[in-house]
């Protein structure tokens, strides 16, 4: 999941009424799932036979497994048979030909959180050849990444490259069978990243898919493999604040993190694709699988998640805590506004002994919006001393709303310790009042106010990550008050 | 994808099930004015069968091994004499009282003559009195498609008790129901059902108690019905103390107008299996609910609390306060749910589920959950499992109490949190003489806090 998406309708409407016409690729192929599909996607990629023989058990798993509802979220019935599961790199000629072609309300998102005007071409999907900053910024980072032996590329580079290292670790963490969503990937995966961080290695940078020139169009079925070994360290950065141009609506994205001995991972996102118009006509539905293994001793792995796009989300970053020792932490704040829906939460599974779980979630529900944090924490036996504390807090704003909590805790372990508390309520009046009295707008005072609920969570981000979260936040939550 | 529930003729009846069917074949709906009642309660267990599967609401309780049982509806049984009877009452308790056996009320063992505005009919004589306020209440408050076993009690509705409380009264003692429960050879399956009028104004003091003698293979299926009109104030003790043998399912389903309060104590000590599904209503505003309870799991016990409570209208308050102590290879299940419904707003929701998890084999399953449609609330739920708190342990260590003295001190300490919230100081006395019996080295406590009744 990197890529991003704005008014989808409006961009696609405007493309046919300027007159563009796209050749039909050779190598897109029709609407439809089937296992001469699945065979094909691995044919085009060249991909080695182990690879096509997981793709193929996934899709034969998957035919016998029905979609989930137990989520929180209505919405129409997917058909899979009209989704087309393939298409070649997409051209750029088929965008906007420059800035003036794009919808100015997207241009004015862009304007309100401060992106710099080369990079917003590259988010509308502008066909610009190559933006020269960019690539620049990106060689450099190669080379330092290098040097430092980390390898960082996209997944089907990782296949041709590294195929011993994909093979060793794909599914070890999200095994084909895992849910349907997860499965429907499993067979039919486009494209994602692959991190590799070899022992003892701080990694020099944060990672950032961003930096990545060919995320782009990775398409609806990502899938991204992270592997920390020994020692090592890494921070990735998926995501963006700004909406990017995207056309397909679901989004089954799977992430594997492996955190060996005393690795640590930080993963955090920003997610802001397009949720939809006010009256929740299109929009992205985001259904994510995301799991990381603390497969050794003493490794951590963070999940820090700033949550304001899609139409529907349905995502639970976990972690397994394997490892004795090992820590699992997850910070999230969700914005629902309008009609959008969001079942969101984490699992935290205690397996080894002094294991510890942080989860820390904040909801804003506002317009029509339904939030709903969902969460497990198991302790297992033999997790001796194992930790948990968990914290959840709701904010409503409008009387339309609703928020949602269902945390799921089961304990099998008498020495462990676990806590969930949950709140909810709307913004305080007397806050409020208090800074309306001092002179500030509405609108900056329930930014400030909402900024202040979230700052748990934004603390956790990287610094520039936090600073656009909080642009970010206000512009999600436009027109919600008042 | 949710499967649709197997009908009968593709799903094979368990035996308990088979059982059911055959006394319902055998039986029928009867002839009064619950005739109706009893073919739409039959028709939604039939429809559902035993909870089995992966149904949320039984996630974490299976009712495989009572599925294996067949039950065969109660028969006449030899009423214990009156010493037997003494020793399972409640001790300085004074009050009326009602006994039931195996879910039959026993008239010759009973004292009904109620006070002014109490009224105490057997539910089988109620249902039969055209447009009694029974048959207004009975099925209306206690919801037979989301509850299989509520539906199961309603197909048999009749044992049981209709008590109204006339507007304004308040009678001056509580209402003791006592539910025995006692071996009639093979086991026996009862269904009882409360139904409860408490009209505007009035208070009502509700003991429902139930227990048991011996080694008894029974069901007991309890469904209490509590209507609550404009301020009355209900207060309900519910202590379950049935045989570690038998099952033990129960409802207790309230509906609240305006201003009317009730206070629930959930007191469950004993039983195999015991399941409590609890759903209020807040119907009007200013209406306010209070859940007290208290588990103590050891054996191979299996205690599974669910709550539910429906702000539907604006103004209106709950507050939760759940605990539980689960030893040796016990279970303990909590389900907690505060609902806001949409414009149900200025509403307070508080819930609080606190398990001391003893055993390495022992284990807790707890899920507060909130949903929550309106904007203008204060809602908190807080969770947790865990252990003794260790500096208190270390304090009474270090002040030369042995560490099982201290163990079970504390332990006491932590189910008295519970205990200090009933007011009835003979049911308190009760509870507490029940936790410190579950700590065999709670000798040293001595009896708790000072009766000030």
């Amino acid at each position: 999941m990197s890529t991003r998406s704005p008014d989808v309708q409006d961009l696609i409407a405007k493309k046919y009424k300027h007159g563009f016409v796209t050749d039909i690729d050779a190598d897109t192929v029709p609407p439809g799932l089937n296992e001469d599909v699945v065979r094909l996607i691995s044919a085009k990629k060249c991909e080695p036979a182990f690879l096509l023989e997981w793709r193929l058990k996934a899709y034969r798993h998957w035919l016998n497994m029905t979609e989930p509802q137990w989520a929180h979220v209505h919405h129409a019935p997917i058909d899979y048979q009209s989704i087309s599961y393939y298409s070649a790199p997409k051209s750029r000629d088929d965008g906007p030909k420059s800035l003036d072609e794009v919808d100015p309300k997207l241009l004015e998102t862009y304007e309100k959180l401060g992106i710099p005007l080369h990079e917003r071409a590259i988010l509308a999907g502008v066909a610009v050849d190559a933006v020269f900053d960019s690539v620049s910024v990106a060689t450099t980072f190669k080379e330092k990444l290098s040097e430092a032996g980390v390898i960082f590329c996209s997944f089907s580079e990782a296949v041709k490259n590294h195929p011993d290292l994909v093979e060793a670790y794909l599914g070890s963490v999200v095994p084909y069978s895992d849910n349907f969503f997860a499965t429907l990937n499993s067979a039919v995966f486009s494209d994602g990243s692959f991190v590799y961080v070899p022992k003892g290695v701080r990694c020099p940078m944060e990672l950032s898919t961003y930096f990545r020139i060919n995320a782009a169009n990775t398409g609806q079925f990502e899938r991204t493999l992270i592997v920390a070994e020994e020692g090592s360290h890494v921070s990735y950065l998926e995501g963006c604040t700004a909406p990017m141009r995207d056309e397909n609506q679901l989004h089954a994205a799977v992430v594997e993190l492996v955190a060996l001995e005393g690795a640590q991972i930080k993963y955090s996102t920003v997610q802001n694709w397009y949720p939809g118009d006010e009256n929740g006509v299109g929009g992205i539905y985001n259904f994510v699988t995301k799991r990381g293994d603390c497969r050794g001793d003493n490794s951590k792995i963070s999940w820090t998640q700033v949550e304001t796009g899609s139409a529907i989300t349905w995502k639970y970053p976990s972690c397994i805590l394997r490892g004795h020792n090992s820590v699992g932490e997850f910070y999230s704040v969700a914005v629902a506004n309008n009609c959008q829906q969001a079942d969101t939460g984490t699992k935290m599974i205690h397996i080894g002994r002094n294991t510890r779980s942080t989860v820390v979630s904040k909801g804003i529900s506002a317009g029509r919006a339904q939030n709903a944090y969902r969460g497990l924490v198991k302790v297992l036996p033999g997790a001796e001393a194992a930790r948990n504390y968990t914290q959840c807090d709701s904010l409503l704003m409008g009387d339309k709303c609703g928020a949602h909590t269902f945390p799921y805790v089961e304990v099998k372990e008498p020495t462990a310790q676990v806590e969930h508390e949950a709140t909810t309520s709307k913004i305080g009046e007397d806050q409020l009042f208090y800074c309306l009295q001092r002179g500030l707008s509405e609108e900056d005072a329930v930014n400030m106010i909402v900024n202040g609920f979230c700052k748990e969570v934004f603390r956790e981000l990287p610094m520039e990550f936090a600073v656009e979260a909080q642009n970010l936040l206000s512009v999600s939550l436009e027109g919600a008050i008042g | 994808m949710t499967t649709a529930p197997a009908t009968r003729d593709q799903r094979r009846l368990s035996p308990a099930e088979a059982s059911f069917a055959a006394t319902w074949a055998d039986r029928g709906p009867g002839n009064d004015g619950a005739t109706a009642l009893r073919a739409r309660g039959f028709a939604a267990f039939e429809a559902s069968g035993l909870p089995a599967g992966r149904r949320e609401a039984w996630k974490y309780t299976s009712l495989r091994a009572l599925a294996r049982r067949e039950f065969r509806p109660a028969g006449p049984v030899r009423a214990p004499r009156p010493e037997d009877l003494a020793a399972l009452d409640i001790e300085g308790l004074d009050g009326l009282r009602a006994v039931f056996i195996n879910g039959r009320l026993v008239p010759e063992l009973s004292d009904l003559d109620g006070d002014d505005g109490l009224q105490i009919v057997p539910l089988s004589d109620a249902l039969a009195e055209r447009g009694h306020r029974a048959l207004e209440i009975a099925g209306s408050i206690a919801c037979v498609d989301t509850h299989p076993l509520a539906a199961l009690n309603q197909a048999f509705v009749g044992d049981g008790v209709f008590i109204g409380v006339s507007p304004g009264a308040a009678p001056s003692r509580p209402l003791h129901l006592m539910f025995l429960s006692l071996d009639g050879g093979s086991p026996v399956a009862a269904h009882p059902r409360v139904v409860v009028d408490a009209a505007p104004e009035s208070a009502l003091v509700l003991i429902e108690h139930y227990t048991g003698r011996g080694e008894i293979r029974n069901l007991t299926n309890a469904v209490t019905e509590l209507r609550l009109g404009h301020g009355a104030v209900v207060e309900h003790y519910r202590l379950q103390e049935e045989p570690a043998t038998g099952f033990h399912i129960g409802g207790l389903h309230g509906w609240l107008e305006r201003d009317a309060r009730l206070i629930s104590h959930n007191l469950h000590f004993g039983a195999a299996l015991a399941r409590l599904d609890v759903g209020v209503s807040l119907a009007e505003p200013g209406a306010e609910v209070v859940l007290n309870g208290l588990y103590l799991v050891d054996g191979k016990r299996h205690v599974d609390n669910h709550t539910r409570v429906d702000h539907l209208a604006p103004e209106t308050r709950s507050d939760e306060l759940y605990r539980g102590v689960v030893d040796d290879r016990g279970r303990a299940v909590f389900n907690g749910k505060a609902v806001v419904h949409p414009d149900a707003q200025k509403i307070e929701a508080h819930q609080s589920n606190r398990n001391l998890l003893l055993s390495r084999e022992a284990e807790v399953d707890t899920k507060p959950e909130l949903e929550i449609y309106a904007d203008d609330v204060k809602c908190s739920h807080g969770a947790t499992v865990g252990q003794l708190d260790r500096n208190a342990l270390f304090y009474l260590l270090s002040r030369g109490i042995s560490r099982k003295v201290a163990r079970d001190m504390l332990t006491f300490a932590f189910a008295e949190t519970v205990a200090v919230r009933i007011p009835l100081a003979a049911v308190r006395r009760r509870i507490e003489a029940r936790i410190a019996g579950a700590l065999p080295d709670a000798r040293m406590i001595g009896h708790g806090v000072e009766d000030e009744a």
